[in-house]
Parts: structure tokens; sequence; C-alpha cells
């Protein structure tokens, strides 16, 4: 009987602040390519270039099989969100921070959506990327104006 | 009369110029030293055996190259294979294998770029990152080549045969396997994709997007790990098209996700675990299409409007229609659903009770999957009843009107 009181009082304390390590920091879940699909455009992602999160206010991941995917569905759904991520292209399968990276888009990178989007996370990779490939840098805002167009 | 004579001179007369200049060569060995000189010959035949090749760029215009007893390219998982600009270039019985596989690249193993009314025939790619891939090209065909690719992990492989911003192209009788997806195409328009055999791919075995004006005819697509998914186009047709086999949490026979104004005929969907699934697409036509073995035969979203679904044949799968939404804003009519209970005291053929497809436990399914569990059980049996004789779950106007009596197989 105490043994199973024991084993209550356990669970009430343990599951709480274990679901708070993994749910209250905002990290993204990571995405395994190859079976996650994209939440805007219905494929599956593949390309570990160009994948990217949005973790929304319930700490909820959202994938995207390229930033462009992210771009759209934040103008059509206009979620709630509290931290975005895209891939660095310059490290495969890492996510950086959509909001502080730089973004190059060439028509000699083409990305999966189509609109030739690259992200770098200093502005320094891009303008190489830029200066080997041509086309055009913007920041995160610069970037939503662009795709709006 | 005469102008007509002399057109007929004219015509007899073109092919004879241009064969009297052709100058042919065999090349047996030091392939890449003759391609990175002058090249003179109109068609180069080459020799069977082994040439390690790296990013062989062919700019002749007019240029024949054609293999004699099978001949083999291999870039030993370096480089490029062939890089052709060259308008009117042939390049017939080949083999191509082991081009390099690169992040920051897209590796080809027959790459044409910037041309037009080229010809690639009867050539064979193996181990290949991509495998033949256009861009900028227009008229031009590829036929009976086999694409054997070995990708086990998703971020090295490469497509099949990808278009790029083509126009024209006439994709005929090839064989693809085990790329990342069989066909691709971006921005290639009014093209003709037949008789295609593209199976066992990683992702799909046909993906498009904002490729307008294309028809699909007579091509086989199985065993893709998520079948076909073609999006963001208007006008398409897809006719007598098998999807087989075609299984897994995210897999689809053909995904629709906004493609307006469309054909869907003369289909069969066999073994899939969502026969179609159509999302934001309006406009469709989907007719005369066989549905058997198929986990949901369609998966119907809200935000499809005015598509017509008629003729099709429903048979043995476990749900036939599901939708997300209680409106629908599509036409069912002239379908038989083997689900069909209802009596015909007319003897036309036509059941006199309408059909409802959507059976209120693939409802329940849509809002708790893992309801599936009990799937097939007598509760279910039960509550689907309950509904079909007082609908207050299933979409009011998503209904059968008159729904066939008798199956038939257009696609056997």
């Amino acid at each position: 009987m105490k043994n199973k009181l024991i084993n209550y009082i356990f669970l009430l304390i343990f599951f709480p602040s274990a679901s708070c390590i993994y749910g209250c920091s905002g990290e993204p879940d990571p995405i395994n390519y190859g079976s996650d699909i994209c939440t805007h455009c219905n494929m599956k992602i593949m390309d570990n270039r160009f994948g990217s999160v949005m973790v929304n206010s319930k700490n909820k991941t959202f994938k995207f099989d390229a930033a462009e995917c992210l771009v759209d569905y934040l103008k059509e759904t206009n979620p709630d969100f509290k931290s975005l991520f895209v891939t660095d292209f310059n490290n495969p399968g890492t996510l950086i921070d959509a909001k502080n990276s730089f973004y190059l888009i060439s028509p000699k990178r083409k990305s999966p959506m189509g609109e030739n989007l690259s992200a770098y996370k200093t502005e320094s990779d891009a303008g190489h990327a830029k200066n080997s490939l041509g086309g055009e840098v913007f920041d995160w805002t610069g970037l939503n104006n662009q795709l709006g167009k | 009369m005469i102008r007509r004579l002399f057109h007929i001179l004219l015509l007899l007369l073109i092919p004879a110029v241009s064969y009297s200049v052709n100058d042919t060569l065999t090349v047996n060995d030091n392939l890449q030293s003759y391609f990175a000189g002058i090249v003179t010959a109109d068609t180069v035949f080459i020799s069977g055996g082994t040439y390690y090749v790296k990013d062989l760029r062919v700019t002749k215009q007019s240029i024949s190259i054609i293999g004699l007893d099978n001949p083999k390219f291999d870039a030993n998982k370096e480089s490029e294979i062939l890089i052709a600009e060259a308008d009117s270039l042939l390049i017939k019985g080949i083999t191509f294998s082991n081009t390099g596989v690169s992040f920051i690249t897209d590796f080809a193993a027959i790459r044409v770029q910037n041309s037009t009314a080229c010809r690639l025939i009867d050539n064979t790619v193996e181990n290949s990152f991509f495998a033949i891939y256009l861009s900028n090209c227009s008229n031009t065909l590829v036929s009976g080549n086999r694409i054997l690719g070995n990708s086990v992990s998703e971020s090295f492989s490469g497509n099949g045969i990808h278009l790029w911003n083509c126009n024209k192209i006439f994709i005929f009788n090839n064989e693809i396997c085990r790329q990342r997806d069989g066909i691709y195409l971006e921005f290639a328009t009014n093209s003709i994709i037949l008789g295609n055999n593209s199976y066992s791919n990683l992702r799909y075995g046909l993906h498009f997007m904002f490729s307008e004006g294309n028809k699909y005819v007579m091509n086989s697509f199985s065993q893709n790990g998520a079948g076909v998914a073609v999006m963001y186009t208007k006008k398409v047709s897809m006719i007598n098209n098998n999807f087989f086999d075609n299984w897994g949490s995210n897999s689809y026979g053909l995904l629709f996700k906004d493609i307006d104004n469309s054909t869907v005929a003369f289909n069969k969907f066999r073994r899939n675990t969502v026969g179609i699934y159509s999302e934001g697409s309006n406009r469709l036509l989907v007719s005369k299409n066989v549905f058997i073995d198929n986990g949901w035969a369609m998966k119907i979203l809200g935000n499809c409007y005015d598509g017509v679904f008629n003729y099709n044949e429903f048979t043995n799968n476990t749900f036939d229609l599901a939708t997300n939404s209680s409106r629908s804003n599509n036409t069912f009519c002239y379908n038989y659903w083997d689900k069909y209970k209802g009596y015909d005291l007319g003897k036309d053929g036509i059941g006199d009770v309408p059909y409802r497809p959507v059976s209120l436990f693939s409802v329940l399914i849509e809002n708790s999957p893992d309801a599936m569990i009990i799937l097939n059980s007598f509760v279910v049996d039960i509550i689907d009843f309950a509904e079909k004789v007082s609908p207050a779950f299933t979409p009011e106007t998503l209904s059968d009107e008159k729904p066939l009596m008798k199956g038939f197989s257009y696609a056997n």
C-alpha cells in the first residue's frame, strides 16, 4: 500500500517536470529526413540543406521542407509562434534562428519549392554564395517582402 | 502546282545535303582528350569498353554520339559524366555509371542545358546521383532509357529524369527505379509523359510543380516511398496510368495539392494507403477510374470545389471516401460502389436510393486516428448503420444520387 502511494507521488512529481524539460524551452524536435511531412505542401521532407521549423506558442513543432514553405505558411495561417528555424545551407542538418539568418535568392541554387532560396548563418556566408552564384541577399523581413510580391 | 512540286523537291534535297557532309569517327580510347579538342565529326561512334571520364563537355551542334557494343562511361564517383549544350544532339546506346555525390551541386550522369531538338535514346544509367537532367531545353525526346539507382538514404539521392524550365519534352518508355523521385518536373510545360515505368523510388514515382499543360498517359507508378505527388499546376491530364502498392503512413497513390482544371481518367489505383488525396484542388474531373483494395479510395478535403466524380468503380476499399468538412461542393454521380446496398426497381442499372460514401466511422477516424483499432468490429457496424438510417454527422450534400448497380473494369 505504502509502495503504491510512493509510486503515485513519484509519478505526480516526475511527469510534469519531465514534460517541462522537453516542452518548455522552445527548442524544436529534430527533422527526420525521409519520413516527416511538410506542414504546408504535404511533401516528404528529403533535402537536409533546406528543412525549416516553426515552434508554436504551445511548443508544438511544425516542420517544413523549405524556407519558402515556412514563409507561405506563416502568411496564410498567421499562427501564434514562439520560434522559427531554418537550415544553414553550409551545414546541412543544422537548424539556425530564422529571424537572424540571411537568405540568398539565386537561380543557380535551386530549392525544393521553386523559390531558389537558401539560408546562411552570417551575412558574409550569404555574401560569399552571392559572389559565386549571383542573385540577391535578404534578411528575414526583406525575404518576407520579397516572397509576398 | 509548280510551287508544291518545288516544295517536295526541297524536302527531298534537305536530307541529301545534310548526309553528304556527314563525317563519322570511331573512338576507341582517349575520349576525354577528343572532346576537349575541336570536334569536327558529326557522328562519333564509341566502341565497347569502359571509359573513365570527368565532366565530358559536348558543345558541337548536331552531333550524334552512338555507342557500339554497349560502351560504359564511368566518372569514378568524382564528377558529372556528360554535360551537353548542343542543339540536335543525339546520345544513344551508352551506359553511364558512378557519378559523384555532392551536397552543393546536383551531379548528373547526362546533363543537357540550353538546347533544343535533342534525343537521348536507349541509354542506361547506373549508380548515379541525378540521372538525366534537362534544364532550359525544348522539343526533346527522352526515350527507352533505363535508370537503375541504388539510393538508400534520402540526402544522398537525386532524381531519375529531372526537368527544369523545359518546354515540349517527350518522355517515352523509360524505366526508372531506386532514385529519389523517378520523374521530376519543375516549370516544365506542354510535355508528354508516356509509357514509363517508375518504381521503388525513395520518395515519389512522379513529382511535378508549376508544370502546366502536361499529359501523363499509360505510365506505371508502383512501390514508391510516397507514391505520386503533383502540386501547384493547372491543366493536367492523367489518363490510363497505374498507381500500385504505395503503402505507408504518408503514402498516396496520387496526391493533388492545388491542382486546377485537370482530368484524371481511366486510371487504376490498387493497394495504396490512399488512392487519391486532394487538397485545394478545384474543377477536377475524376472519371472512369478503378479503385481496388485501397485503405482509403479517396480523401477529398473541404477546400476542393466544383469537382466532378463520375463513372468510377470502388471495389474492396476499407473506406471509399473521407473528408474533413461537413459540406461538399463536388458532384458524385454514376459511380459503382461495392458497399452500396440499394435496389433498382426500374431496372435501368441505376440504384433508386442515393449512396453516401462517407461512413460515420471514417469521420471518426479523421478526428481521432487511434479509433482505427476498432475497425471491422461490431460496434462500427452498428454506428455506421445508425448513421445510414438517419444521417447526422456525415456531410449532408455528399452523396451519389445515381449509383450504378453493376461494376465494370475500364482499366483491365
